[in-house]
Order: C-alpha cells, then sequence, then structure tokens
C-alpha cells in the first residue's frame, strides 16, 4: 500500500518528536559526566537550552561580517582534557549550524536556484540535529561550572567555511559542502573518542553524536551519487584538533 | 517452513557446530583471563555475580543510573561489587565477551542480508532499484564481514576465541519470528534497517564500557558505519512506502524527492542504547 506525502511528512514529524526524546537521555548523560568532573548537576532547563542563546550569534557569524564583536566566546585556553574537546565539539557544532543557515538563506533569497524541497528539508533537520549537539556539549561545559561556547571554530571558519561558501552557487555544491563539514564533525569525535577522552560520560556523548554525523554524510552522498557507505570503518581523517581557535 | 528458512537454519547448525568442535580444543595457551572465562563457560555461562558487575555498569552508562550506582557503592556486597567492577581480570573478560557478541551480531547481519537477498520478491526489483539494492546489499555485506573480522581479532588479541557463529539470543528472539512476516521488500528493508540499530546501538553502547583501548577504537569505528547502513534502508523503506522505487537509485533526481525523504534516513539527534543487546549473549565459543 503506498502513502501520500502528506502521510510521509506526518511519519517524519513523528520521527522529529522521537528525536527530541532522545534529549532526557542525553541530559543524564550530561549530568554522569558533570559527576565524573566533579562538577554540579545541570538542571534539565539547563541543559536543553544549552546553546540556545548562543544561536543568535552563531547566524550572525555564519554570513561573516564583525563576527569577533558579536560572537561570545567561551574560549579554550583554561580548558584542558574532555573540557577542551568539548569546547571544540559545541564550536564545530555551532559552525554547522550557522553554515546550513546561511545556505537555507541563500535558498530562500534565491542564490541557489531551484532548491528541492527534499533538500530543505535535509538542511533544515541537519541543523536541528547540530543545535541539539551544540547543546549537549554546552550542558556539559557550564555543568563543569566553564562558560559556553556561544561562537563557531574559527580555524574551520576561516579556512574552510567562508572562502568555500563563497563558491556555492547551486544545492548540489551547497550538498558537497555539507558532506565536508558533517565528515570533519565525525572525525573529530571519533578522534575524541579514540585519542583524546578519558571519561566515560565524555565517550558516551561523542558516540551517541559521532553515528549521527555519519548518517548526513551517508545521505548527502546518496543525493549526491556517490558511495553512500564508502568505508567499513570511520576514520579520523580531517578531524580538528582542541587548539583551534574559537569566538 | 520456506526453503530460505531451511537454508539459512543449516546455516546456523554449521556455525553452532563448528563452534562446538572448538568449545572441545585445548585451551592450555590461554591467558589466566581467558581460564576464567573458559572456567566459567564450563560452568554452564559467565559468572553471575561477575556479569551482573559488568551489566551494573553498562546500566549505570546506558540509563544513568548514578543514584542507585551510590547507594550500592555504600554497603560491603557494593563495595564487593566494585572491586569486581574495576578487577581488570573482570574487566578483560567481559571486553572478551564484548568482542565476540559483536563478531556474532556481525555473523547474524550477513546471514540475514545474504538470505534476504535469495528470497524471489527481492531477485525481482524493477530497475533502477533493484540493481541499487543489490549493489548495497553486497557492499554492506562486504562490510560487516570486515567487521567481523575486526571483533573476531579482538576477541582474539585478548585471549577470546573466533565467533564463527550467530547471535542466537537475536536469532531465536528476533530473526526467527520475523521471518515468516518478510512478504515484500519494504518487509526486508525495514527488518535490516532494526538490525542495523541493534548492531549500532550495541557498538555505541560497547564503546563507553569496554576497558581496552583498542577494542574501544574498534566499536567507535563501525558503530557509525551501521548507523549509515541503517540511513540508507530508512530512506529506501520511506520511497517504497511512498510509491516512489523509481527513485532508489544513486544520485535521485532530487526534485522529484518527497520533502520528507530529506530526514527520514536520520530520524534521531542522538544515538541511543535502548536496543542494545548484552555483552555476553552472543559469546558461545
Amino acid at each position: 500500500m503506498n502513502i501520500s506525502e502528506r502521510e510521509l511528512l506526518a511519519m517524519t514529524r513523528d520521527m522529529d518528536e522521537m528525536h527530541h526524546d532522545t534529549l532526557p537521555r542525553m541530559h543524564e548523560a550530561a549530568s554522569a559526566w558533570a559527576e565524573e568532573i566533579g562538577a554540579v548537576r545541570p538542571t534539565r532547563r539547563g541543559f536543553l537550552i544549552g546553546a540556545g542563546a548562543a544561536l543568535g550569534a552563531v547566524a550572525l557569524a555564519a554570513c561573516g561580517g564583525d563576527d569577533k564583536k558579536k560572537a561570545v566566546s567561551g574560549g579554550t585556553s583554561n580548558l584542558s582534557g574532555d573540557l577542551a574537546v568539548a569546547a571544540l565539539a559545541a564550536g564545530l557544532e555551532n559552525l554547522a549550524v550557522a553554515t546550513y543557515q546561511a545556505g537555507l538563506d541563500a535558498a530562500t533569497a534565491g542564490k541557489l536556484g531551484a532548491v528541492p524541497g527534499a533538500v530543505a528539508t535535509f538542511a533544515k533537520t541537519a541543523q536541528s540535529h547540530h543545535r541539539d549537539h551544540a547543546a549537549a556539549w554546552n550542558g556539559i561545559l557550564t555543568s563543569a561550572g566553564k562558560a559556553k561556547v556561544t561562537g563557531v571554530d574559527l580555524t574551520v571558519k576561516s579556512a574552510v567555511v567562508d572562502p568555500g561558501f563563497a563558491n556555492v552557487k547551486n544545492v548540489v555544491d551547497l550538498a558537497k559542502f555539507a558532506l565536508g563539514l558533517e565528515d570533519v564533525a565525525a572525525a573529530t569525535y571519533l578522534n575524541g573518542i579514540q585519542n583524546a577522552l578519558t571519561s566515560k560520560g565524555a565517550i558516551q556523548t561523542a558516540i551517541s553524536i559521532q553515528p549521527v554525523e555519519m548518517q548526513h554524510s551517508a545521505i548527502l552522498n546518496f543525493v549526491l551519487g556517490q558511495e553512500p557507505v564508502p568505508a567499513a570503518f570511520a576514520t579520523t581523517q580531517g578531524a580538528r584538533p582542541p587548539t583551534d581557535k574559537l569566538g | 517452513m520456506l526453503s530460505e528458512e531451511k537454508e539459512l537454519g543449516l546455516l546456523i547448525e554449521r556455525s553452532e557446530d563448528t563452534h562446538a568442535d572448538a568449545m572441545r580444543a585445548t585451551q592450555a595457551s590461554l591467558t589466566e583471563v581467558v581460564e576464567r572465562a573458559e572456567e566459567r563457560r564450563a560452568a554452564g555461562g559467565s559468572d553471575p555475580d561477575e556479569t551482573e558487575a559488568y551489566q551494573a555498569n553498562r546500566r549505570k552508562l546506558l540509563t544513568r543510573g548514578l543514584a542507585a550506582a551510590g547507594a550500592v557503592g555504600g554497603g560491603v556486597f557494593g563495595r564487593s561489587l566494585l572491586d569486581m567492577l574495576l578487577s581488570p581480570a573482570a574487566a578483560a573478560g567481559m571486553d572478551v565477551q564484548a568482542a565476540q557478541t559483536a563478531a556474532s551480531i556481525e555473523n547474524l547481519a550477513i546471514a540475514v542480508y545474504k538470505q534476504a537477498a535469495g528470497l524471489p520478491f527481492m531477485k525481482n526489483i524493477a530497475a533502477p532499484a533493484g540493481p541499487t539494492v543489490v549493489a548495497f546489499v553486497t557492499t554492506t555485506v562486504a562490510q560487516h564481514t570486515d567487521h567481523a573480522k575486526a571483533f573476531n581479532a579482538a576477541a582474539t588479541r585478548l585471549g577470546g576465541k573466533a565467533q564463527t557463529g550467530v547471535d542466537k539470543p537475536v536469532f531465536d528472539g528476533v530473526v526467527t519470528p520475523a521471518l515468516p512476516t518478510l512478504k515484500t521488500p519494504l518487509d526486508v528493508v525495514k527488518f535490516a534497517a532494526q538490525l542495523e540499530l541493534v548492531a549500532a546501538e550495541t557498538y555505541a553502547a560497547e564503546t563507553a564500557a569496554v576497558t581496552d583501548k583498542d577494542l574501544r577504537n574498534t566499536f567507535a569505528s563501525i558503530a557509525g558505519v551501521e548507523n549509515q547502513h541503517r540511513a540508507i534502508l530508512l530512506a529506501v523503506a520511506a520511497l517504497l512506502e511512498a510509491g516512489k522505487p523509481n527513485l532508489i537509485k544513486l544520485g535521485p533526481p532530487a526534485d522529484q524527492l518527497p520533502d520528507a525523504a530529506g530526514s527520514v534516513g536520520f530520524p534521531d539527534a542522538f544515538l541511543g542504547t535502548s536496543n542494545a543487546r548484552p555483552a555476553t549473549e552472543g559469546a558461545v565459543a
């Protein structure tokens, strides 16, 4: 029996609700990590809003301009170990949120030509995921008494996003560009698990996110006509280090 | 029983025979950890207390039951559990079982994919969906084979035994009941997606639970790949359900895709662990 597009959309909404159901579990993971590092247990509200206050600044940062003034930096100079990785992750997630927003804005402005609904849906859903991921990492940072990361990974932004996004002229370019960011995020999480993170809570948080970034990559590869699952093992190629500048 | 089911049953039977032979082999060269594991198996399974300690740790990781863990840690029994939990031998023994279980899950996935690909209605899917699905299955089976090798290598490195059989509890509890219900390509694709979810969540749980760093790295490098398999299967299922099999091909015309196709492949922002299988269930040798 075939289903209509409306029914399919309803199913998607259900799935979206399901993914929001996972947030409480992430709150628990953050609480566990906080306990491991001797921090104050975060409130559910504090976890859920996470990077929410940062998103406005992030959106500005994505579109260039004077982001150093408008984005408030959590900074990493005073962080080390797992918390430095958490800050890096939050910065990368914020950058992904901002970049998808820039893509959506460009699409709305007609700068990318005809934009299929499926592509817009992908961008909005992936952006929502990255927003949740950033909130998770920032919830952990604030649990540890550290400032949340309100800005983006400036190293990646200046070296990759700004010059790369300038060359995005259509949805295919946008998909390829997004694929690069998703692969970097997944590689960074895997590198964190394999080479940097020490607390089990931190490892659990990272492994709950890395496979989702890889799902984003698989769908992008599929749409681009490329092998959707190109390797039997995820790699750390392209992983970003905690020394990346945030702001 | 369908002939395909019989073939799958024979496959499983042969695998179990292989394991039975392996279990009779001399274990003289195994390490103390492995000897303990063998003793447990010879006694009919894992030591309940040790397993409970490990599972308690997993539950803590999986459900964040920190308050309960703290209460247990305060008593004499709790101290005993904690000591067991922290015991390198106990941890290594459980790592072995986790690796063996993972290998048996991979073996199960390989068997199910191969069997499913041979079902008549799977062989007759019209192009472009048919060749796309065949290519996906071929690649996915190869990747699961690589995963099985990696987990078996980890198991043997840690002193365990390579697994050639399937995860029998999953086979008996999930696969066997499902087989008669698989009547269409959509049924098969949805079922495969569920198996991939089980694998991904099991490996995610073990990534945070095992103590051996190399084994953790192996779990971490595979969990995401299983989740990618699931993403593609979910997308294919959605297109089948939408009556658009003509769009099941690499590089589909994006302007013809249903809007919702842009998100059905990744329904959750976080990979959970509620479908994770126990570390001990698949270790049969």
